[in-house]
């Protein structure tokens, strides 16, 4: 063999080689899940939403899940285990539309898992969007089950340095129970951050039809959360509408889209009331929770001691909501709330 | 497909190869070819298959005129032919731009159309027009379609060039399969691959994230963040572009094509003339060829001349992209170069006296002028531009931006920052930006470029070791893991 043949087999021959070894740590590991549950001993960093939910979905034990946007991120599994017996995992994407929701549903209810119940946050605004529209990209080689597109995985440079050897040079294992929490820490939760934070949108003078966002929130339930209900008939369903802060509601005012928000809330509780595996929880009419802006660290994320409140609701079934009437009362209460609130009083101080 | 994407190293070129020395070994010269154009077609439809269909109709389109020319060398329909060409390249490329312009100079509301460009069609239409009209003279004769196809198509340089003429491929084409493989040459192109790959994938992305960040937030830049911004961009376009090129011609010698050079170091020129016989030195070959001696080059006294110049720089200008921005950075080369010839035929009977310092000196000015006509290459319109050049000549003198900084915080440098306790350090943020820039600048304006390292390269352990290490890094850094703020719906 001539050198020159020789020189170029052997640089092919070393990176075969570095490469097969590469991948085989990473199958070994396997910090996204992808092919096995993790390992016992190995500490595992888990922040990554997009990349390690689906091999989590798949390959990890539970009989509960969370589901829903960035105010489903505080809860903590362990409550769920506590109060209602369950073995929960947090699945949630923060800004998540409703084909985030599918794609996440399409992989928990392709595991070997029986899931007795799924936790569904819905955040009505991510619901007029595009029934295939996702917050951010999707990774698909992460999402589907062929192998032969695992090279952005196997072969990649920040799984192996991010999510293998800094682990292991410096090892802080992920508490699965509080997983994507909230960076916010407890002083950010108060109305001096979240007023200096705000910005009063202009007042539109068009309101928006009442029907506006019905026709692509029946799309989006139809095509991205329905069918999941459907062919899951033994799994019960807690879906929930989150209780954003009165700066939310003044948003919908200034926005002019209050009978248009109201509606698609209706809307979207009858879909739900007509399964026997849902059940519907609102909390948006708790006044004493989303008038004290303290609870707040800006207009809608809420302090985790309301997601625990929520979990307790789960179990004892306050604030649920069982059929369409109720849900009308409960928006009507919403819509006395918004009236009663002083937002002059709120904005005449310079925070 | 991208040459440093999985689907290329895996597969794409593995099956090239294979499939190329396999037809050649079994003496089937004709079927390799057609292999090759296969291969090529597969690369470009990869992107899109609509733009597949483009490129085929134009190889039919400019082959057709091939014949009709051939048989009888007509003027007429020469300029048919290119003006066919420039029809298809008009609309895909500059008609939105035609509309804009139109808009606001005649207060108009035309629609604009949204057009895709197809992936490299310059560089296959100017190498088409280079043909037909090389046709037409009598320089290029009887081509066989499956020659042209292969000529227009070849993937390593369909997509960035470099703008290769029939004279220096057709030939090669000819003699496929007539000669012993030359590992040699084979060798050296994978050693240019691996060079070129890690030009591109670990050099000019890393550069590319902090001119992007600077790009993205002019608004927060201090003085001294501009003129990274402008430096930073400066290097990730020449390490880009010219480790691409690489990639091209090592894959082209490891198919036994050489492929013409296409950047000789252009920031080691001394004057803006010399840096454009280094930098896109394919692209000057043709609007020199088929432009600037057409309109009489330097035959109709000094004045023509020079503005036979302008005419090719605001050409070569509008050529790189649809926008004014181009046209102002191909006015600025355009001015410089026409000032600099006149300087050297003015005083060209004069004793030059070259100090190493005057050498050096011409460089950094002649990079910096450079680098400031590339912030209208990159800024999205002149006014994006204008506005960071404002920052870097007027802007506010702070510490540079951590955030910029940030992105040149490589993972793989974690370790040794840390095992050495750079960390703890009051610049420590600072380390590898600087380290990095002094790296870039030092390989793009003093250091040898990547074919000269393959010819001085030992084909020993040494170099083994590392274009190995260069191409596992290379590759491991095709994919990242995507990360989002995740504060807020």
């Amino acid at each position: 063999m001539n050198k020159y043949k020789k020189w170029m087999m052997a640089i092919v021959l070393a990176v075969l080689t570095a490469l097969l070894l590469e991948a085989a740590v990473v199958v070994y590991v396997d910090p996204f899940f992808q092919y096995h549950a993790p390992l016992p001993d190995f500490p595992y960093l888990v922040d990554n939403q997009i990349n390690q939910n689906p091999g989590m979905a798949t390959h990890m034990a539970y009989d509960s899940v969370i589901l829903g946007s960035s105010m489903t991120v505080n809860f903590n599994t362990d409550w769920f285990e506590e109060l209602m017996g369950l073995d929960t995992i947090k699945l949630n994407y923060s800004g998540a539309y409703p084909k985030d929701q599918a794609n996440i549903m399409e992989r928990i209810f392709h595991s070997d898992n029986q899931v007795e119940t799924v936790f569904l946050g819905i955040d009505v605004m991510t619901c007029t969007g595009g029934v295939d529209e996702t917050k951010y990209p999707i990774p698909d080689h992460l999402y589907d089950d062929v192998i032969w597109n695992d090279a952005a995985y196997l072969w990649n440079k920040d799984v192996f340095l991010n999510y293998i050897l800094r682990p292991l040079a410096d090892p802080d294992k992920t508490d699965l129970a509080t997983v994507y929490q909230s960076w916010w820490t407890d002083e950010y939760y108060n109305i001096q951050w979240v007023m200096h934070n705000y910005e009063n949108p202009d007042q539109i003078a068009k309101e928006t039809a009442a029907d506006a966002y019905l026709a692509s929130v029946e799309a989006n339930l139809s095509q991205n959360i329905c069918p999941y209900i459907e062919q899951n008939p033994d799994t019960t369903f807690y879906v929930f509408f989150p209780p954003y802060s009165i700066l939310y509601w003044n948003d919908v005012i200034k926005e002019n889209h209050l009978r248009a928000t109201m509606a698609e809330y209706q809307y979207i509780a009858d879909r739900m009331l007509a399964y026997d595996n849902v059940r519907v929880f609102y909390f948006p009419d708790l006044e004493e929770i989303v008038t004290d802006l303290n609870n707040y660290a800006d207009y809608t994320h809420y302090h985790r001691d309301i997601n625990y409140y929520m979990t307790q609701c789960f179990a004892d079934g306050t604030c649920e909501i069982t059929d369409s009437e109720q849900m009308a009362a409960a928006l009507a209460r919403t819509g006395e709330m918004i009236a009663r609130f002083d937002f002059e009083e709120l904005f005449s101080v310079e925070w | 497909m991208l040459f440093n994407s999985y689907i290329f190293v895996f597969i794409f070129f593995p099956v090239c190869l294979l499939g190329y020395y396999g037809l050649l070994h079994g003496q089937r010269p004709q079927a390799a070819k057609l292999f090759l154009t296969f291969m090529s077609f597969w690369f470009y439809g990869y992107f899109n298959l609509s733009y597949l269909l483009i490129m085929v109709g134009s190889i039919a389109f400019n082959y057709l005129f091939h014949l009709l020319l051939s048989k009888k060398p007509d003027k007429k329909l020469m300029i048919l032919a290119v003006a066919g060409d420039l029809s298809v390249l008009f609309y895909f490329k500059y008609f939105d731009f035609f509309l804009s312009t139109v808009n606001t100079v005649f207060q108009s509301s035309f629609a604009l159309r949204g057009i895709l460009l197809p992936l490299g069609i310059s560089f296959f239409t100017f190498q088409q027009i280079s043909f037909v009209v090389d046709t037409y003279r009598g320089e290029v004769r009887n081509c066989s379609l499956t020659d042209y196809a292969l000529f227009v198509s070849f993937f390593p340089q369909l997509i960035a060039g470099p703008i290769v003429n029939h004279g220096e491929m057709l030939p090669q084409f000819h003699k496929a399969g007539q000669e012993r493989v030359r590992w040699e040459q084979i060798a050296e192109g994978f050693g240019l691959f691996i060079l070129g790959m890690a030009k591109k994938v670990l050099i000019a992305d890393t550069f590319g994230a902090g001119a992007d960040y600077g790009y993205d937030n002019i608004a927060f830049l201090g003085c001294m963040d501009a003129v990274l911004v402008i430096v930073f961009y400066a290097l990730q376009l020449y390490f880009d572009f010219s480790g691409y090129c690489d990639m091209a011609r090592g894959i082209g010698k490891m198919l036994g094509i050489e492929i013409p050079v296409n950047f000789d170091s252009p920031y080691k020129a001394t004057d803006i003339v010399e840096f454009w016989k280094r930098w896109h030195i394919t692209l000057n070959r043709f609007f020199t060829k088929y432009v600037y001696i057409p309109l009489g080059g330097n035959r109709k006294g000094a004045a023509r001349m020079y503005l036979n110049l302008m005419i090719v720089f605001l050409l070569s200008g509008l050529w790189h992209g649809a926008g004014w921005n181009y046209i102002v950075w191909g006015a600025m080369h355009g001015v410089l170069y026409v000032v600099t010839r006149f300087w050297q035929k003015t005083f060209s009977g004069r004793k030059k006296a070259r100090f190493k310092i005057m050498t050096i000196l011409s460089q950094i000015l002649l990079f910096a002028y450079v680098s400031i006509a590339w912030v209208y290459f990159r800024a999205k319109d002149i006014a994006q531009a204008n506005s960071l050049l404002m920052v870097a000549f007027q802007g506010k003198m702070q510490k540079i931006s951590l955030d910029l900084a940030e992105c040149f915080q490589l993972d793989e440098f974690w370790y040794v920052i840390k095992i050495l306790h750079l960390d703890n350090m009051a610049y420590s943020r600072y380390i590898l930006m600087a380290v990095i820039l002094a790296a870039g600048l030092y390989l793009a304006m003093a250091g040898p470029n990547a074919a000269q390292r393959m010819e001085r390269v030992k084909y020993r352990a040494g170099s083994v070791f590392v274009l190995a290490v260069l191409m596992v890094w290379s590759i491991l850094t095709f994919s990242g893991v995507s990360t989002f703020l995740y504060f807020n719906f």
